[in-house]
């Protein structure tokens, strides 16, 4: 993408300009795969618009209604349903009274953008390893391969449960979450590209690339990175939930982003205790993380089968 | 077999000190000095020097990781300023809040993860190998589409949010079950059994959709080869055929499979017993984690790590008991 400028547009070869779209309208054509975007796309949205949405409601993530609360119930919200009401479209925080619906949408920027620079993150480190041990001489594909086993046989949730402890609040959360994830995560992606990279490097184009004189930087990236489009984005798509559930599960610890800023685990961390007097608070937080863990899993199931050859020929 | 065992015990013993100096390394070398935290909030610099000392933190980097990896193997003794203790071997030091040795920490919990790894086990193990026979009988049949989505589904659902829902489920809205509490086997096993219910089951429908696959997977496969075709000219149902000869098939990639989910559990269910509310190693390494109880998460961290490398040499030695054509070199 970066390199589009590198050449004139003719010597390009067309085979890897038409790869991704095809990919795109083969997701699009299918119902399932459809489905699955338009979701995401709306998810992506809401996060994106997340202060014009809690202004259509005229609400803010952070205001402390106490007028609202129920002392008898030990600060439940008053009113049924967990305080629902036209101004306040999914009720309101027990004990707080902050508005639920503007701390859900403003949730969603927090969820999404970790998710999304975790991803970006494995990618890059895995990317990176990956191409070094499958173009690299013998002993740097032993070494780079140590390492990989190395860190999938990690006690992984345990160290950045421990690292979340350790390191000062002072340093951006978020920013903190996605290196963590990231730094654990890379392993296996880095496993396919090897694995591809491997296949891909004993073929007729990369021979003759070697022939003009092209280096390994150049061939790994203008003849080998094309072919990886395929395993790389549905494993991309896939790792996206993933992430997102480990964001949400650390914040849910208390160890991930902290409060005031709004974060679906947090939320879900505080209505534990609201079970018995009000379920409605456990249940939105709750089920809007799960409908965007489906709707990332669906994508990515659906971007998995538009590139699988096998799946093609049904 | 014995050069591979060896060879395979050498590099999870690499695999462990790696391990063990990355952990070390995180805590001791962190903005943030252990010192002071194990000393508390109320310690003057005369105290603070004193505990310094004690946890060896005025000599040099390296030698404090020596004595970290030396006592767990021959154990260590402490100058507790009135005299010294002797923490024997595996000595991971003691914690800064309860000043308990976290090793005997680290053994009272175990029996939780323990309790709640085999309810588990059995259940996804029973789940997913019977509803991926019942998926293999008609591949791509209506049955087959309907459990593996289900599977997929459930498969993909965070535990805690599982976990959330039974409970709000069974314990709030229909009230059949109680909030659970950890009661040990010993101490009554009916009570036992009930309050471990939920947990079994959150984990066991989370895991078993893996194992769905790779039994439907296997079986499929293995319904291809000729001893197959040769049971079927004999006469057998189609029934007998799957649930009897094809599923050995998927025996060998589903006990690798099981062999390293129980050592994951094993070392510790953080969400499971978070949300339940069981005090077992994943609880644990959340509490130290919360409190900055330096030793503890330590220690945590280093037995899953052991659990993980241990359980992965069991895992390549059962397939190659259970599958004849791997041999292990």
């Amino acid at each position: 993408m970066a390199t589009a400028t590198a050449l004139p547009a003719d010597a390009r070869p067309p085979a890897h300009e038409q790869r991704p779209a095809s990919i795109r309208a083969r997701l699009w054509a299918r119902p399932g795969g459809r489905a699955a975007l338009i979701l995401v796309a709306l998810l992506i949205l809401a996060a994106a618009l997340a202060p014009v949405l809690a202004g259509l409601e005229g609400q803010d993530p952070n205001t402390y209604h106490d007028g609202l609360l129920n002392s008898a119930t030990g600060g439940g919200p008053s009113g049924a349903f967990g305080g629902i009401s036209s101004a306040h479209w999914l009720g309101v925080e027990p004990s707080t009274g902050r508005d639920v619906f503007a701390r859900l949408v403003y949730g969603a920027r927090v969820s999404l953008l970790v998710a999304g620079g975790a991803t970006l993150g494995q990618l890059l480190i895995g990317l990176l390893v990956g191409l070094a041990a499958g173009l690299g001489n013998r002993w740097v594909d032993a070494v780079l391969g140590r390492f990989t086993d190395l860190a999938l046989s990690f006690p992984a949730l345990f160290f950045s449960i421990a690292l979340l402890a350790v390191v000062p609040h002072s340093f951006p959360r978020p920013l903190l979450l996605c290196l963590i994830l990231a730094g654990f995560g890379w392993a296996s992606t880095a496993r396919i590209v090897r694995a591809e990279t491997l296949v891909l490097r004993e073929r007729d184009f990369v021979a003759a690339a070697r022939l003009y004189g092209a280096g390994t930087w150049r061939i790994a990236r203008r003849e080998i990175l094309p072919g990886l489009a395929a395993p790389v984005a549905t494993f991309t798509a896939l790792a996206v939930p993933g992430n997102m559930v480990a964001e949400a599960g650390l914040s849910f610890l208390g160890l991930g982003v902290q409060p005031p800023t709004p974060s679906w685990g947090q939320m879900l961390s505080s209505a534990t205790t609201w079970f018995q007097t009000d379920p409605e608070y456990v249940l939105v937080p709750a089920l809007t993380l799960l409908l965007c863990v489906l709707a990332f899993t669906a994508l990515g199931e659906a971007v998995r089968r538009a590139v699988d050859p096998k799946e093609q020929e049904r | 077999m014995t050069v591979f065992l060896l060879r395979r015990l050498l590099q999870a013993a690499a695999v462990l000190l790696v391990v063990a100096a990355l952990v070390y390394g995180i805590f001791y070398l962190m903005p943030g000095d252990p010192a002071s935290l194990a000393c508390g909030k109320r310690c003057d610099a005369a105290e603070l020097a004193q505990v310094r000392h004690a946890m060896g933190l005025d000599r040099p980097v390296y030698l404090q990781f020596w004595t970290f990896i030396s006592s767990l193997f021959v154990g260590h003794s402490y100058d507790t300023g009135v005299g010294t203790t002797w923490c024997s071997a595996p000595c991971l030091g003691y914690s800064f809040q309860s000043y308990q040795p976290v090793t005997d920490m680290l053994l009272q919990r175990l029996p939780v993860d323990a309790s709640l790894t085999v309810g588990a086990a059995i259940l996804w193990l029973g789940l997913g190998i019977g509803f991926g026979l019942f998926a293999a009988l008609r591949p791509n049949g209506l049955r087959d589409r309907v459990t593996t989505f289900v599977a997929l589904t459930l498969g993909s659902v965070p535990i805690f949010i599982l976990a959330l829902l039974l409970l709000l489920v069974f314990c709030v809205w229909w009230q059949v079950l109680p909030f659970p509490t950890y009661v040990p086997l010993t101490q009554d096993p009916g009570q036992w059994f009930e309050n471990l219910l939920l947990p079994w089951f959150a984990i066991a429908l989370v895991s078993a959709g893996g194992y769905l696959r790779l039994t439907r997977a296997g079986v499929l496969e293995a319904l291809n080869q000729d001893h197959i075709r040769t049971l079927r000219a004999y006469g057998y149902g189609e029934r007998r055929v799957v649930t009897r000869h094809a599923v050995r098939g998927a025996l060998p990639t589903v006990a690798t499979m099981a062999a390293t989910d129980i050592g994951v559990l094993l070392g510790g269910a953080v969400f499971t017993e978070t949300m339940f509310g069981l005090p077992g190693l994943g609880k644990l390494a959340v509490d130290s984690a919360n409190d900055i109880d330096l030793p503890v998460i330590t220690g945590v961290t280093l037995l899953a790590a052991f659990l993980i490398v241990v359980v992965n040499i069991v895992a390549d030695v059962f397939y190659a008991v259970l599958d004849p054509r791997v041999r292990i070199r």
